[in-house]
């Protein structure tokens, strides 16, 4: 009787077990249930640009990085990571490395998801010129990543070699279950990840329109191609992009060097990501380490170096305006020049601009097959109008290939302070990276902890030369 | 064994028919009553039988049998606790008997999964331990007060502050990224143990959900060790069970009991540091050796600017010892009071409590009032209801510890040639200033726990009882801190909630055949469920003049942030259960069991998974060759396998889930993401053990002894597994670890002493070998735990994975280290880590001593722990390098000049400028961690009856006890138990005996005294 009741009793709980054995996420939803339109599709689309925005990635760690590793920024601070940069001594533990590694692949990640849902979701009101528009924004956002990744973590392209030398893993396919997410990939050569940029980027500019809107447009792939080849040493192609955005893109550049960080979207703005307020600044890293107009000290500084050719000319907009000689808070008397490009409570990344375009065009004049110095004396002129003020400082018509190339390169740094691209012009004129050969493993991050952990036999860079 | 054809069918019979077979003519009927020999009190539940026949009776609710008997037959009472009595029967008709409480070992009553069980017919592996003894020392959680007393089982106390939390340890761990501590079962409700430190670990410290389990309500805990006993607990046995059963009604007359408690706290050592003296000459000596041996051009004539814009007179001028100022002597103080009454229908303990437990941190004491009240009613013969329930309410004043601040602080970044105070009434607040931030923050948690559960006890037959059960466990913590004008330009306050509420529910059906002389059988068959939720809660508020929870209504306006998830559904498990004992003649033991259990937490493709176990036991005394021994007076040899599961898994890592719902936007869209990745494959972690074992007693029992050597595997390991970050997931759950624990166990109890000078020794020591079979892809990284432990295939769980120190070169003072290879090198490199240390013991125990003369008793327990590394994640920084921190005075010791021969090298303001790297993790700072510890010493005296009669009580004794009196070790550090703040569960399996300035155990000196009126 009993033994009756107890088995009864059983039955009836195994039948209401399975209901009550199933527990869901209640504050997120199932993937399987989540994406239930186009709508839903470009939600996902815009989360992998509020990690590009991240600031261990292109909202400013990224681009401080390259600048305190280099000679263009020192620091006042002492911190576990940016102490190894400041050393050239980044370990595999070193956190800014981590983080944008990290962050990179994240967007990357992202978007090859969306790449999936855009196949696999079936979501009925999704019309094909949004669809390729998605797709090329997808392709844009996976190149940017592997291209600035290769820039930090493996040896740098060179132009008269196979490029065979170990570059960063290529994710390109939707991870869409554990058996994705635990396959092992190994790093590519190199020269195919730079291949597979390039493809990425050439298929964007096909299936982008010109006019997207803050996203990502064609002429912000051409600017990134224009970018990669321009780091390449191929002038030509370089020369070919930057003439085409110059030419046809519709950008202009602003009157005033300041522009490019006081607006929102300016008229040489090509590819920003926004902030639209205080608490929503995509530029929250870079405001952070180098704004001075605030409490306190920042805890990053132009070098003496920079400082010098920068304020070396009064005329110099750029010297007037983006560097800040003052006192340091809290010493009596110690002065200290600063930056003052991030001075703002929230601004824009400008990740491509005009501006650099147009030096990527002077610059790739001189050294293109066919060369053409007189395309690189009015550029290098445009620039030079904006900064010192029209007439102030001509470019001499009768300058040769090698005093162009040092006007232009002298320009660039200064145009381009603190925006990420010093590390990659020494690399990319094979000049010395603060002591260091333009070559040398001191200068390349080690391959993060957070990326060995998954693939104990990734090959590791050297960690001496 | 071997059962004749008879005695198979009597034994069918008597499982399916209820009433007694009457098997002879020729009868008479015996009726009685029996009472306990002490009390007076009659017994239920006796067994009566006829010995050498199959009659036998069990004595009902108020102690009386009636047994049919051949005349001349000899009747043996037996009960659980009590010595088994045997009465020749003559003419008599009416015959009470008193049984007396046993005093072997073996007839005590072992608590056991759903039911009890003697001690004697036990084959599993079992420790039990007393109320009174967990409370013999004032302890905040029963936790603590377990600490060396019984083999095996590692009680490892985070710190020494008010209500800190502990890590328990049954036979080593056997998971990385699964809960480690044994499921923990109040009176049969499994209780929320906050094993992912959600809890309550903040601001360096954290605290123990089980402090609102008050202590002295407890009347026994027992701790299933094996597999035979814990596998009746099924996916969450695999780190052992520990049973806690509270007290009940049961003195004949209605008691009262009143303790009371009073004493001091103190740290158990207090680290040295440099003077303001000391500290200046050796910045100075830095700040020259960096000129000197440096790359940065310094001037090495000049004086480096002082940190925290002091003026070297200033500096000169003051002296400042800090730990001073967080150190003092606490004050810590508990009354109890409680009712107990067993005798009528009603059995009744009511019991209140309350405890002030001091910190020797100012400023920190936990504080708790607690009530509980355990009653049974009988209402029928066959029938009664019960309650247990408490009410908890815990306030924890905290301070801030560790790398957070306070005592931390005052250990590391305060330095003595700082200030308190720049005038009168302005604190210094140029550098690290622990006084101002003790003074002007408010950290406070209050706790609320609501623990309980009714039952109905059916009893339909002799021998059956039928019990259903429904238990509550609710607890919220609610962490309000607050941060004054004097710290922020706006004072700034907020209020952390967490939410438990778990439900349990079983009936359980137990039938005891009990066939005179030759069988014992016992039938278990039950189901259960348990089910959880969760909730939390976050307020903050900027401009509040006080801390959140003195307002009863707070201001919208300065509201900053709130968040409120209610309680939520989180996990449920559904179990069914049986377990058969069977025992012939009482000398062969067998035992099987089977769980099966499913729960939420599991993926579809495994929702519920299946447990057996075995064990089987030879009474070898009981043989007629040893009947005769008259050293060996029991000798039992078992034997036990199983499987065990642990299910302390993340609750909802088998969902692939997505966050649609974030209220982040980028360019004013919002947007979409994934969150995790579906596992539908997802399960409980797989531990298959075994364990041999066997018990004496010698000398009439007055020695007793365990030896048992145990096995266990864990399979199917749920690990975090760290994909490639390049994947955009960085860590996946997925079963793919393998561990094993095995080691052996030795417990020997001996009565030494017996006469009006008793002494009894009691000691136990465990071997635990831990080792990681298999880890999948991990990287030695991989799997890192705080302060650079690791898990590495082969070795064991949390080893201290470290560059190797060599020396310092005598030439320079530059430290030298070892390459993985083994050669020499000045560079410190990362790739160079080694293996070096483990963070578990390999041995642990306790050997405590007591000693009673007249009213006098006297005991003292004393653990040990031998064979783990302590690893000093502070170390680096307190020892050479003069930079923001005070420095520790083994810095006296450093290398000064070419020449000298230390092991310290030379100091430094700036590894960069210096070229020595001071951001280094290597074995320098890595020190043997064993210690020998005087853990318990308690004083007593009881008053004689002649005395307390005069007084109108029934008992007094006065005492003074005292806690971790004396340490033994090599560890020159402030403690040798450490866990540094335990933030989830796989910290708290990887990194004990870590320590980032950790605060020290806790030294206490009480007295007390317990009345019975």
């Amino acid at each position: 009787m009993n033994k009756i009741i107890i088995i009864s009793a059983v039955v009836f709980m195994f039948s209401g077990c399975e209901n009550f054995l199933t527990i869901e996420p209640t504050n997120e939803v199932l993937t399987t249930e989540a994406i239930n339109s186009a709508e839903d599709i470009q939600k996902t689309l815009i989360s992998a640009y509020d990690v590009m925005r991240n600031g261990n990635y292109l909202g400013g760690n990224m681009w401080t990085m390259g600048d305190l590793v280099s000679d263009n920024s020192e620091k006042d601070f002492s911190d576990f990571g940016w102490d190894q940069i400041a050393q050239r001594s980044m370990n595999l533990f070193n956190i800014q490395g981590r983080s944008f590694w990290q962050n990179a692949y994240y967007s990357a990640e992202r978007v090859n998801y969306v790449m999936y849902l855009l196949d696999h979701s079936g979501v009925p009101d999704l019309i094909e010129q949004e669809r390729q528009r998605i797709e090329g924004e997808c392709r844009f956002i996976r190149a940017v990543a592997h291209f600035e990744l290769v820039r930090f973590f493996a040896l740098p392209f060179e132009a008269d070699s196979n490029n065979d030398q170990p570059g960063i893993p290529i994710r390109l396919k939707p991870v869409v279950d554990i058996a994705a997410a635990t396959k092992i990939v190994d790093r590519a050569t190199v020269q195919t990840v730079y291949d597979s940029v390039i493809a990425e980027l050439e298929l964007a500019v096909d299936l982008l329109p010109g006019d997207n809107g803050t996203y990502a447009s064609s002429w912000a792939a051409k600017a990134y191609l224009a970018r990669i080849y321009f780091q390449m040493n191929d002038f030509d192609r370089a020369f070919s992009y930057a003439s085409d955005i110059i030419i046809n893109g519709g950008f202009a550049l602003n009157d005033s060097v300041q522009e490019r960080f006081a607006t929102t979207n300016s008229g040489e703005a090509i590819f920003e990501l926004q902030s639209t307020s205080a608490g929503n600044n995509s530029a929250g890293a870079l405001v952070g380490n180098y704004r001075q107009n605030g409490a306190g000290n920042p805890g990053f500084h132009p070098s003496a170096d920079l400082v010098n050719q920068a304020i070396s000319d009064e005329n110099d907009t750029r010297g007037q305006r983006f560097y800040n000689t003052r006192f340091i808070s809290g010493t009596e008397g110690l002065e200290r020049t600063y930056c003052a490009k991030y001075d703002y409570d929230y601004m824009n990344v400008p990740v491509s601009h005009l501006a650099e375009i147009i030096l990527i065009r002077a610059e790739s004049a001189i050294d293109k097959s066919s060369p053409d110095l007189p395309q690189a004396i009015s550029d290098l002129q445009m620039i030079r109008d904006r900064a010192y003020g029209e007439g102030n400082k001509i470019v001499p018509g009768n300058s040769t290939a090698e005093e162009l190339r040092n006007m232009c390169q002298f320009e660039r740094r200064l145009e381009l302070a603190m925006e990420e691209n010093r590390l990659h012009d020494l690399k990319r004129t094979k000049s010395e990276v603060r002591g260091l050969p333009y070559n040398s493993n001191r200068a390349v991050w080690q391959i993060p902890d957070i990326e060995q952990a998954g693939n104990p036999d990734i090959e590791m860079n050297p960690s001496s030369d | 064994m071997s059962l004749n054809k008879t005695h198979y069918w009597k034994l069918i019979l008597l499982l399916f028919l209820v009433a007694p077979l009457s098997l002879s003519a020729q009868t008479q009927v015996i009726t009685g009553t029996v009472t306990e020999a002490a009390t007076g009190e009659p017994l239920p539940g006796v067994t009566v039988i006829s010995k050498g026949t199959t009659m036998g009776a069990v004595t009902d609710f108020d102690g009386s049998y009636s047994i049919e008997i051949v005349p001349g037959a000899t009747l043996v009472f037996s009960f659980v606790g009590f010595s088994p009595q045997e009465v020749r029967v003559k003419d008599q008709t009416l015959i009470n008997v008193q049984l007396g409480e046993s005093t072997t070992e073996l007839d005590e009553v072992i608590v056991v999964g759903y039911g009890t069980q003697r001690k004697r017919n036990l084959t599993g592996s079992i420790a039990k331990i007393d109320g009174s003894q967990i409370t013999e020392t004032p302890v905040s959680t029963f936790a603590a007060g377990l600490q060396g007393k019984a083999a095996g089982v590692q009680i490892i106390q985070s710190n020494g502050m008010a209500g800190a939390g502990s890590a328990i340890r049954i036979r080593g761990v056997g998971s990385i990224s699964a809960g480690g501590d044994p499921l923990i079962i109040v009176d049969g409700i499994p209780i929320n143990q906050d094993q992912d430190g959600s809890y309550g670990v903040r601001r360096g410290a954290n605290t123990s959900a089980m402090a609102t389990i008050n202590p002295n309500d407890i009347e026994s805990l027992e701790i299933l060790k094996d597999a035979s006993a814990a596998a009746i607990y099924g996916s969450r046995g695999a780190n052992g069970v520990i049973l806690i059963t509270t007290k009940r009604g049961k003195s004949k007359e209605a008691s009262w009991d009143f303790s009371y408690r009073a004493g001091m706290v103190q740290e158990t050592k207090r680290l040295d540091f440099l003077n303001n003296t000391e500290w200046l000459q050796l910045h100075q000596e830095a700040y020259e050796n960096d000129a000197i041996y440096g790359s940065g051009n310094l001037d090495a004539g000049a004086y480096p600017d002082l940190p925290g814009g002091v003026t070297l007179e200033e500096a000169m001028a003051t002296n400042t010892d800090w730990q001073d100022l967080m150190l003092h002597n606490g004050f810590s103080q508990e009354a109890n009071l409680s009712f107990n009454k067993g005798s009528d229908k009603l059995k009744s303990y009511v019991g209140i409590s309350y405890s002030d437990q001091g910190s020797y941190l100012m400023g920190n004491n936990y504080k708790r009032l607690s009530g509980r009240a355990n009653l049974e009613y009988q209402l029928t013969d066959h029938l009664s209801a019960g309650v247990n329930f408490t009410q908890a309410f815990g306030v924890n004043n905290r301070v801030e510890a560790s790398w957070a601040g306070g005592l931390g602080s005052a250990q590391s970044d305060a330095l003595p040639i700082w200030p308190v105070w720049t005038d009168e009434s302005t604190y210094f607040d140029a550098g690290s200033n622990p006084v101002r931030s003790r003074d002007n923050k408010e950290i406070k948690s209050f706790e609320n726990r609501s623990l309980g559960n009714a039952y109905l006890n059916y009893r339909p037959i002799d021998g059956m009882i039928i019990r259903a059960d429904y238990g509550l466990d609710y607890l919220s913590l609610d962490e309000n801190y607050y941060e004054n004008e004097i710290l922020r330009s706006v004072p700034y306050a907020e209020s952390r909630v967490n939410k438990y509420l778990s439900e349990n529910g079983k009936v359980v059906g137990t039938y005891d055949l009990n066939m005179p002389e030759n069988h014992y059988l016992q039938v278990l068959v039950g189901t259960e469920f348990n089910r959880t939720k969760k909730g939390n809660a976050f307020l903050s508020y900027d401009g509040l003049s006080d801390p959140i929870y003195k307002y009863d209504a707070l201001p919208d306006s300065s509201l900053t942030r709130e968040e409120d998830n209610p309680l939520v559904m989180s996990n449920s498990f559904v179990s069914f259960f049986t377990r058969i004992s069977y025992n012939y003649k009482g000398k062969y033991l067998f035992s099987g069991s089977m769980r099966t259990d499913g729960s939420s937490r599991f993926g579809e493709n495994n929702k519920f998974g299946y447990f057996p176990a075995g064990s089987v036991g030879w009474i070898v005394t009981e043989e007629e060759f040893l009947e005769k021994s008259t050293l060996l007076s029991f000798l039992k040899l078992k034997a036990s396998f199983g499987y065990t599961g642990n299910a302390e898994i993340p609750d909802l890592i088998q969902w692939g889930t997505t966050n649609i719902n974030n209220g982040i936007t980028y360019n004013n869209d919002s947007i979409i993401f994934r969150t995790n990745l579906a596992n539908p494959n997802i399960t409980w972690e797989r531990t298959f053990s075994y364990d041999l074992g066997l018990e004496f007693g010698l000398l009439r029992d007055r020695i007793y002894g365990e030896l048992t050597y145990y096995n266990k595997r864990t399979e199917n390991m749920l690990l975090q597994v760290k994909t490639q970050a390049s994947s955009g997931w960085a860590i996946v759950y997925d079963n793919v670890g393998e561990m094993e624990n095995k080691g052996v166990e030795f417990m020997i109890k001996s009565r030494n002493l017996v006469g009006d000078f008793k002494w009894t020794t009691d000691l136990n020591i465990g071997f635990n070998r831990n080792k990681v079979l298999d880890v999948g892809t991990a990287s030695p990284d991989a799997l890192a735990g705080t302060g650079d432990t690791r898990v590495i295939k082969g070795h064991p769980i949390g080893v201290n994975y470290l560059v190797r120190f060599s020396h310092v070169d005598p030439a320079d003072g530059m430290p030298v280290f070892f390459t993985k290879e083994g050669e020499e090198t000045k560079v410190y490199n990362v790739e160079d880590r080694v293996v070096v240390g483990k963070p578990y013991p390999d041995f642990i125990g306790g050997i405590n001593n007591t000693m009673s003369y007249r009213g006098f008793d006297l005991s003292f327990l004393f653990n040990f722990s031998y064979g783990n590394q302590i690893y000093d994640d502070a170390g680096k920084r307190l020892v050479g390098r003069i930079n923001g921190w005070n420095q520790s005075r083994m810095v006296l010791d450093r290398w000064r000049q070419p020449g000298d021969i230390t092991d310290i090298p030379r100091l430094t303001l700036d590894g960069a400028l210096s070229g020595i790297e001071t951001d280094r993790n290597t074995d320098e700072f890595l020190y043997d961690g064993s210690y020998l510890r005087l853990k318990q010493l308690t004083f007593g005296y009881n008053f004689p009856e002649s005395v307390v009669q005069k007084m109108h009580v029934k008992n007094l004794r006065l005492y003074f006890a005292a806690t971790n009196l004396l340490t033994f070790t090599k560890y020159p550090g402030s403690d040798p138990e450490i866990f540094r703040d335990m933030e989830n569960v796989m910290q708290k399996n990887l990194s004990p005996s870590v320590t980032y300035l950790t605060p020290p155990q806790a030294m206490t000196f009480n007295v007390g005294l317990n009345v019975t009126f």
